[in-house]
C-alpha cells in the first residue's frame, strides 16, 4: 500500500497508527517491567 | 530482625494507584484535545495531530539523560565511600537510561511517520534528526555495555559513558536554533509558529506523558532495587553455604 496515499485519504486513521505505536511502546515497556518484577519475586 | 517483604509502603498502597488514575485521566483529556478539540492545521491537515504525541514524548526524552548523569556521578562518587548509596544511584541510572531509549524511540518513530506524508521522505540527515538518533544510540550502547561487559567494571564504564552521552542533549535541543534544519524550528517562544488554540492539546499531553514517565521511572527503579536485594541475598546464601561446607 502507498503510505502517502493512505495518509492523504485517511489522515485520522494514519494519526491513530502513530498513536498506537506510542501506546504500544509505552505500555509494552510497563508490561515488560511488570513481567520482570513477577519473575524476580519467584526467583 | 528482617522487614516483611509483603509489607506495602503508603507510597505503593495509596499514592501509586492515585497517581496512575490521575495519569490515565490526564492522558484521556490529552487524547480528546488532540483528536477532537484542537483545530485542523491549515497546510498539513489532520496529519499534524501526530505532533501532539511526537513533540511531547520527544521533548520528555531530553529529561532522563540528566537524571542518568546525576545518578552516574553519584555512583562514581559513592562506590568507594558508601556502597549502599552507590547501588541506589546505579539503579536510578539504569532506570533513566532505559526510559531515555523508550522516549527517543517514540520520538524517532513518530517523527518518521510524520515525515513521510508531510515531507515525502522517511528520513533526512539534518542536524536535529542526526543528533537525536545519536542520543538514542548512546543510551543503547550504555545499556549494552552494562549487559554484555564481562570485566566486572561494567557499571563504572557505563557511568563514565553517561557523562559523555549527556553532552549530546543540549546539542540536540539547540540544533534547530543553531542550524537551518529541515526539522521545523521551535514552535513555542518568541517566534513560535504554534497557534494558541493548539496549546491545550500540547500541555495536556505533555502533563499526561510526564506523569506516566515519572511512574515508569519509579517502577523500573523499584525493579532494579529488588534485583539488587535478590542478588545480595543469593550472595549471602552462597557464602553461608561455603562456610557450612568448610567447617
Amino acid at each position: 500500500m502507498n503510505i502517502e496515499a493512505f495518509a492523504r485519504l485517511h489522515p485520522l486513521a494514519y494519526v491513530h497508527v502513530a498513536y498506537t505505536v506510542v501506546w504500544g511502546l509505552q505500555f509494552g515497556f510497563a508490561l515488560w517491567i511488570a513481567v520482570r518484577w513477577v519473575r524476580e519475586k519467584r526467583s | 530482625m528482617q522487614a516483611n517483604e509483603n509489607h506495602k509502603s503508603p507510597v505503593t498502597k495509596f499514592l501509586l494507584p492515585l497517581w496512575l488514575l490521575g495519569t490515565f485521566a490526564v492522558l484521556a483529556v490529552g487524547y480528546r484535545q488532540a483528536i477532537f478539540i484542537a483545530p485542523t492545521e491549515a497546510t498539513m491537515g489532520d496529519i499534524q495531530r501526530i505532533f501532539y504525541y511526537h513533540v511531547t514524548n520527544a521533548s520528555l526524552a531530553l529529561v532522563p539523560p540528566y537524571i542518568n548523569l546525576i545518578a552516574s556521578l553519584g555512583y562514581l562518587f559513592w562506590r568507594g565511600r558508601n556502597p549502599a548509596r552507590a547501588l541506589a544511584a546505579d539503579a536510578l541510572a539504569i532506570a533513566s537510561a532505559e526510559i531515555t531509549i523508550l522516549l527517543t524511540s517514540i520520538g524517532l518513530l513518530t517523527g518518521i511517520l510524520w515525515a513521510r506524508p508531510v515531507w515525502g521522505i522517511w528520513w533526512t540527515w539534518d542536524e536535529r534528526l542526526t543528533t537525536y538518533l545519536l542520543l538514542w544510540m548512546l543510551y543503547v550502547s550504555y545499556v549494552l555495555v552494562r549487559r554484555l561487559s564481562s570485566t566486572g567494571q561494567a557499571h563504572t564504564l557505563a557511568a563514565v559513558l553517561s557523562i559523555f552521552a549527556a553532552v549530546d542533549v543540549p546539542i540536540t535541543f539547540m540544533s534547530i536554533r543553531w542550524w537551518r534544519t529541515q526539522h521545523p524550528s521551535p514552535v513555542f517562544g518568541g517566534n513560535g509558529s504554534l497557534d494558541p488554540s493548539m496549546y491545550p492539546a500540547v500541555f495536556w499531553n505533555l502533563a499526561g506523558w510526564a506523569m506516566w514517565t515519572a511512574f515508569l521511572l519509579y517502577f523500573r527503579y523499584a525493579l532494579e532495587r529488588r534485583r539488587q536485594r535478590a542478588a545480595a541475598s543469593h550472595s549471602l546464601d552462597f557464602l553461608g553455604q561455603v562456610q557450612t561446607d568448610e567447617y
